[in-house]
């Protein structure tokens, strides 16, 4: 399984790693540190009046982490244990593929997430492109 | 006891009738509550017979000398939460450790209902917490610490760190990172064990305000608070013995403890995060109000590497707190009980503690860390090291191994 992860997420980054939104968000575009702010739960919202459901792709976890905010996935989790349990927010919904997240991304407005980037399609909008 | 629970009742029919509002107030729609926790299983060993080395001033009891002992950092926490639509989520924490008394009895601690409406603004109503903490707001998630546990020098010393009250957030962004303001205020919550006593603070009002700047790498902190107690007696007793004593300078010892007080806190912070590199810096300013008033410094730096699993980190803090009043008094012979109840007092909070040391902390699974952990702690006078009668303990110098197990479900 760890050795599935790590090759899903070496084959991610030479593809790049796409930051999707749903079509009808009305985003066209948005910053590295806006997409780190909401996926540090500093913000907490893709626009104003508009709550975001933020997406954590699991097996691309690792590879999205250590491009955005070169931190590994236990520091992220550290992280996350701070903030949990002080009641600021909570982390990240995970779903275990990309062909679920796409889906989710694609049914809600509010939704934003990653996938590797060859696995784009119509049904949802880049908005940010990270390389490793 | 009685009140305690009360207002704990109190607290949770307000928040259970307050998440009824509002999910009626989302067309009856029932929230998600999500169950977690945290804890951790910690053992610790020096070679000072005949002293027990704690974390904080709110245990009675931590690690004893000449043998392992478990009860300084061990602790577990439940959490429930749940969020609503139109910006309302709601949070009921309990957190079993050793307390004030040297029992295991489970304490509410962050309990609220929040609203959120934008990201400019936050706001919350129940039992919170200050934050004073770089790693978390909680002394108690080990997970979210990089060390064994959150620096005694600093933060051990630090009590009555939660309140039933509100508080109020704002943000926005500045430069290219975000800048939050939280002003909060309420009655403080908490016991401390001083003098192999318990002690429980009369109802004290807590004021503060936090400003923080965080950007991807880097936190910077700048914390302010105040706690104002009023009809504090525990001193009474001895300023009406000193009234007594038909010596002028005596009587107006006695007239000096006062029963109003302010415990003042004030400090900056820093937490910087770049790749495998960590650093942290924390530096506190104190002052109590009560006779005789008393001033401290306190400052602690850990830095840290990741590697791989691995993260080693050395520390280092030290804290001092002196009275900075004259507090001279010579009585008669005869008086010798009272002249040593009254140098007890002056002396009561008087602490210089200093220590440094280096750990290894282990990720080797998801949610669970190891952590080892060998501190060198000398101390001139110390209320976190006591002796079997809950003392505090003078001259000092212990070398502490810690082994915790951390994890978060």
């Amino acid at each position: 399984m760890a050795l599935w992860l790590a090759l899903y997420g070496a084959a991610a980054a030479a593809n790049g790693i796409a930051v999707i939104v749903n079509p009808d968000s009305g985003i066209d575009s948005i910053s590295r540190e806006e997409v780190s702010h909401l996926f540090l739960g500093r913000i907490k919202h893709l626009q104003p009046g508009m709550p975001a459901l933020v997406i954590d792709t699991l097996p691309l976890r690792q590879a999205f982490y250590q491009s955005l905010v070169r931190r590994g996935i236990p520091e992220i989790n550290a992280y996350w244990a701070r903030l949990r349990f002080s009641g600021r927010t909570q982390p990240p919904l995970q779903i275990e593929d990309a062909a679920m997240v796409i889906e989710r991304v694609a049914r809600d407005r509010n939704a934003i997430g990653y996938i590797n980037g060859a696995l784009v399609d119509s049904r949802v909008k880049t908005v940010l492109r990270l390389e490793d | 006891m009685k009140t305690r629970h009360s207002t704990t009742l109190c607290l949770l029919a307000i928040l259970l009738s307050l998440s009824a509002a509002a999910s009626a107030d989302n067309g009856g729609q029932e929230p998600i509550w999500r169950l977690s926790g945290f804890g951790t299983f910690g053992a610790g060993y020096h070679g000072s017979d005949g002293l027990t080395y704690r974390r904080d001033l709110e245990q009675a009891g931590g690690h004893d000398g000449g043998r392992v002992g478990f009860r300084g950092d061990s602790r577990i926490g439940v959490q429930a939460s749940a969020s609503f639509d139109a910006g309302w989520s709601a949070q009921i924490q309990s957190v079993s450790r050793l307390d004030s008394e040297g029992k295991w009895t489970p304490q509410l601690s962050w309990t609220f209902l929040r609203y959120t409406p934008s990201d400019t603004l936050d706001m919350r109503i129940g039992r919170l917490g200050v934050d004073l903490y770089l790693d978390g707001d909680s002394r108690h998630v080990g997970y979210a610490f990089t060390a064994v546990r959150p620096a005694p020098e600093v933060l051990g010393v630090v009590t009555q760190d939660l309140f039933d009250g509100i508080d109020l957030t704002l943000r926005r962004p500045a430069g290219d990172g975000l800048l939050s303001l939280r002003l909060y205020g309420g009655r403080s919550r908490g016991d401390l064990s001083l003098y192999g006593r318990q002690y429980r603070p009369p109802e004290a009002r807590r004021l503060g305000a936090t400003l923080d700047w965080v950007s991807e790498g880097l936190t910077l902190r700048a914390a302010w608070g105040d706690t104002y107690t009023t009809r504090d007696t525990s001193l009474q007793p001895l300023a009406t013995a000193l009234a007594s004593v038909p010596i002028p300078l005596a009587q107006a010892r006695a007239a000096q403890f006062d029963t109003s007080h302010h415990l003042t806190f004030a400090g900056l912070g820093f937490l910087f995060e770049r790749g495998p590199f960590s650093a942290q810096g924390m530096f506190s300013w104190s002052r109590f109000s009560q006779f005789p008033t008393y001033h401290g410094q306190g400052a602690n730096v850990i830095l840290g590497y990741r590697v791989g699993a691995f993260k080693p980190y050395v520390t280092y803090s030290r804290v001092s707190l002196d009275p900075s009043e004259e507090t001279d008094l010579s009585l008669p012979a005869p008086l010798a009980g009272l002249q040593s109840a009254y140098a007890g007092a002056v002396d009561r909070l008087t602490m210089n503690q200093r220590s440094i040391g280096a750990g290894v902390r282990y990720d080797f699974a998801p949610n669970y860390a190891v952590k080892f952990q060998v501190d060198r702690i000398n101390a001139a006078e110390s209320i976190l090291i006591i002796d079997s009668r809950g003392m505090p303990a003078r001259d000092v110098g212990m070398t502490l191994y810690s082994i915790a197990l951390d994890f978060v479900f």
